[in-house]
Formats: structure tokens, sequence, C-alpha cells
């Protein structure tokens, strides 16, 4: 994404004003002094993101529902963040309050307002107009999506990393052919454990039928999630530690990353999702991600596992763990053994973690694919 | 009220609104023009982010 000029990011475009929005005044939803002749002055009070914290004032005069249910989007609210980091916590007060602190510099300007998703880019990747204030209904994927979701989700999707989601390579559908509304305005509810608690959260099965004509289909029905079968090897970054520097700049180091491809056991399988296997991918944060703003914040890292639910978005028809059936029956490195995580996580990630009597059985009758002869050229 | 009271107050309300539209354009007159807004620009330090940051965010 290639960065904007100063003045880009500013640049109202002509026919915006003559749109529903334009024909509004800058000022009912901006503030600021509309008679300074100064450009200060002008701007004194201004809002640049006039629907953050809260849209009920400004894009809530018309669009009363998407304002109410961004109050409890998680987009636009990360709730999710604290509960979860808190759990890892040391529980002292004044711990906590260390712990918040950095979690304000480093995690919380990664919220999604109206006028991040639908004017322009998100602040956390410099901001700026992307269609001249013109509001989109629908997101850009470039400049909106995966400005944020883009060092992992974006860069497996479009196939920077990887060979790429199919959705994407061979079909031309970006983020919004499969994430609806509901997935980024949310269900109006807040007490949501994760991301994937979203109630009616677009699935797979929206599009595809799991088709018992497919024989691998058949075979394994609702024991793997989908991803097992088709998603091919993801990022997974581990040891990330935040802080600010010398010049009170936040900044964040995440010095490992592997491609690996994870199978683990649904540690809490539900109606949702009830399938046994599923893919799991390792968290970036370490119990010393914090340690800049206080010692021994994450004491209790171990209490969750840091071995997560996966959803990789490079899917592909054909992959190398379903061309043969061995690819993954009996192959123990596709399989989160407990060798492959560090012992002191061992205890936390118990319930994905697959011992090596549980790995499905090679298939010793199973017919290896047939290898079609290259035709010779007659040159 | 004294109907001459109403139409005076009924002109200079319109006249307040009329003034007051002319000036809100002034943010429109400076953020639809290129020049003026590439001229503040190179008035203003370009915020920069943490060289010390590292790997994928």
């Amino acid at each position: 994404m290639a960065p904007l000029e100063l003045h880009e990011k500013v640049l109202v475009s002509p026919d915006f004003l003559q749109t529903t929005h334009g024909e509004i005044a800058c000022t009912e939803c901006h503030g600021g002094n509309d008679v300074a002749a100064d450009m200060n002055q002008a701007h004194s009070g201004i809002r640049a993101d006039p629907t953050f914290p809260d849209a009920t004032a400004t894009c809530g005069q018309c669009h009363e529902e998407e304002a109410r249910l961004a109050k409890t989007s998680l987009h636009y609210t990360l709730a999710t963040y604290k509960p979860m980091v808190h759990q890892r916590a040391d529980q002292a007060a004044n711990q906590i309050k260390m712990l918040n602190q950095g979690m304000d510099n480093h995690c919380y300007g990664c919220h999604a307002s109206c006028g991040e998703c639908h004017v322009s880019r998100p602040n956390s990747a410099k901001g700026g107009f992307i269609s001249g204030h013109n509001f989109n209904k629908t997101p850009d994927q470039t400049n909106q999506c995966t400005a944020c979701h883009g060092s992992r989700v974006g860069n497996e999707f479009t196939g920077t990393t990887g060979s790429g989601d199919a959705h994407y390579t061979k079909h031309d559908m970006d983020c919004m052919a499969c994430h609806s509304t509901r997935d980024l305005h949310g269900d109006g509810k807040s007490d949501h454990r994760d991301r994937y608690d979203v109630e009616g959260l677009s699935s797979c099965q929206d599009c595809h039928e799991l088709d018992d004509k497919i024989e691998q289909h058949a075979i394994h029905g609702e024991k793997l999630s989908c991803y097992v079968c088709h998603a091919q090897p993801y990022a997974n970054c581990y040891g990330c530690h935040v802080g600010l520097d010398d010049k009170g700049l936040a900044f964040y180091k995440n010095p490992d990353e592997e491609e690996l491809f994870r199978i683990g056991r649904n540690p809490a399988p539900s109606p949702k999702r009830p399938e046994e296997w599923i893919l799991v991918r390792r968290v970036p944060s370490v119990q010393t991600s914090f340690e800049f703003y206080g010692k021994d914040l994450l004491s209790n890292f171990d209490q969750l596992n840091n071995w997560k639910y996966a959803s990789p978005h490079n899917i592909q028809r054909k992959t190398t763990q379903n061309r043969e059936c061995n690819n993954c029956h009996g192959n123990e490195e596709l399989f989160l053994t407990e060798d492959k995580v560090k012992p002191e996580m061992r205890k936390a990630n118990k319930g994905v973690i697959v011992s090596k009597g549980m790995i499905p059985e090679k298939q010793e009758d199973a017919e290896p694919k047939k290898k079609t002869k290259k035709k010779s050229s007659y040159f | 009220m004294h109907s001459r009271t109403k139409i005076s107050l009924l002109l200079v309300a319109v006249l307040l609104l009329a003034a007051t539209s002319a000036l809100a354009s002034q943010c429109v007159n400076c953020h639809t023009d290129v020049e003026k807004l590439k001229a503040i620009a190179k008035t203003i330090i370009k915020p920069v982010g943490s060289a010390e940051t590292a790997g994928k965010g």
C-alpha cells in the first residue's frame, strides 16, 4: 500500500460535495471554527474522526442502527483484548494499571471506527482519505481491511506469502465477498469471548455445502475443520515485545516468525465449532511482552493456551495434506505434539496438544494417487 | 408580537444563516485546493513511527 502524501490525506474531492454526506456542513460533524481565517484557529476543537469513540451524534443521526451496533462491535471496541490479557496477568492493582497503560499505548490504537472503514485509511495505518472524503459502502480491501489485517491475513490471502487464497487468486473475491456487514458491525452483544463468538459470523458453509459426494467429505464429515484440509502453512509469530523509544514513540518487536501448519484438538467443541480437529496458530505474545511497563506483569501467562484456533486465509482446493491420505494420517509433523510446545506452556495448551497416540493412523490400504505420465514432446 | 418585529427578526435570521453558510464553505475552499494544501503540507513536520519497530505487526 503506497503511502499517501500529507496533502492527499485531507484533500476533499469536489464530487463528494454533491453527495448526501457532502451537503452536510463540515463543522456539523468535525467541529472546529468555520469563521476563522487562520488555519490553527479554524482547526481549534476539531475532531478529525468524529465517528470515534461514539458515532451517535454524527453517523447515528441517520444511521441509528449502525451507530448503535458500533458501540459493541469488536472492530470498534477491541473488547476481547483486555479480558484475555488480564487472565494472564498479575492481578495486583498496580500491576494491572501498568499493564493497561501498555495496552493503551500499543493495542488499542488498532480500532476501526465508521470513518476508518468507510472514508479513510485507519489511523494505525497513518490515516488519510482514500477517495476524497467520499463514503464507500463497502470497505476497500487494500486501503482499509489489509491496512490493519495485512501482515498475516492479507499476505496469506493475496499470495504475498505462499500461494494465496483461491477465493482471491482465482475468483477475484475480496474480503467483503465473505465477511458480511454483520461480521464487521457486530451482533449488538457485548459478551464475546473472542472474535469467533460473533453471532451469525460468516462461514464456509454459507456458500459451500459439505457434500457427501466428495469422498473425503463423506469420510471426515464434521470431524475436521475445513482449514485442516484446505489451508496451507501460515505465519506463526513469537516473542513480541512492546515499549517506547527514547523519543517516546511506541514500538513493537516481533522477532520470530515461522511458516507452520499445526493440527490441534478442539479444546471446546460447540454447536458453532463442533470439529474434533482444528488448526492452531501460536500467539505472538510471551510472558515478558510488556516488561517495558513493569516486571512480571504477565506472571500468570500460562493460565491460557498460546496455541489458538486459527482460520488461515490461504485456502486452496488441493493442498499437500489432502492430496493423499497418508500425507496427514500418521504424519506427526503436521500435528501439535507436546515436543513442539515449550515445556512451560504444555500444561496451558493441554486442551489442544495432540498426543502421539491420538494421531490418526497411517492408512495401510490407502492407494497412492496414480502419477500421470507427462506427455513427451515431439520436438 | 408586532408583525413588523416578526419580519425584522426573520430577516436577521436569514442574513445570519447566509453569512454562516458562506463562511462554513471556507473549510471546503481550502480542502479542495490541491496547491493550497501542498503549500501547507510543506510547513508540517511529517509524523514518523519509531525506528525500533521490527517484524510483523
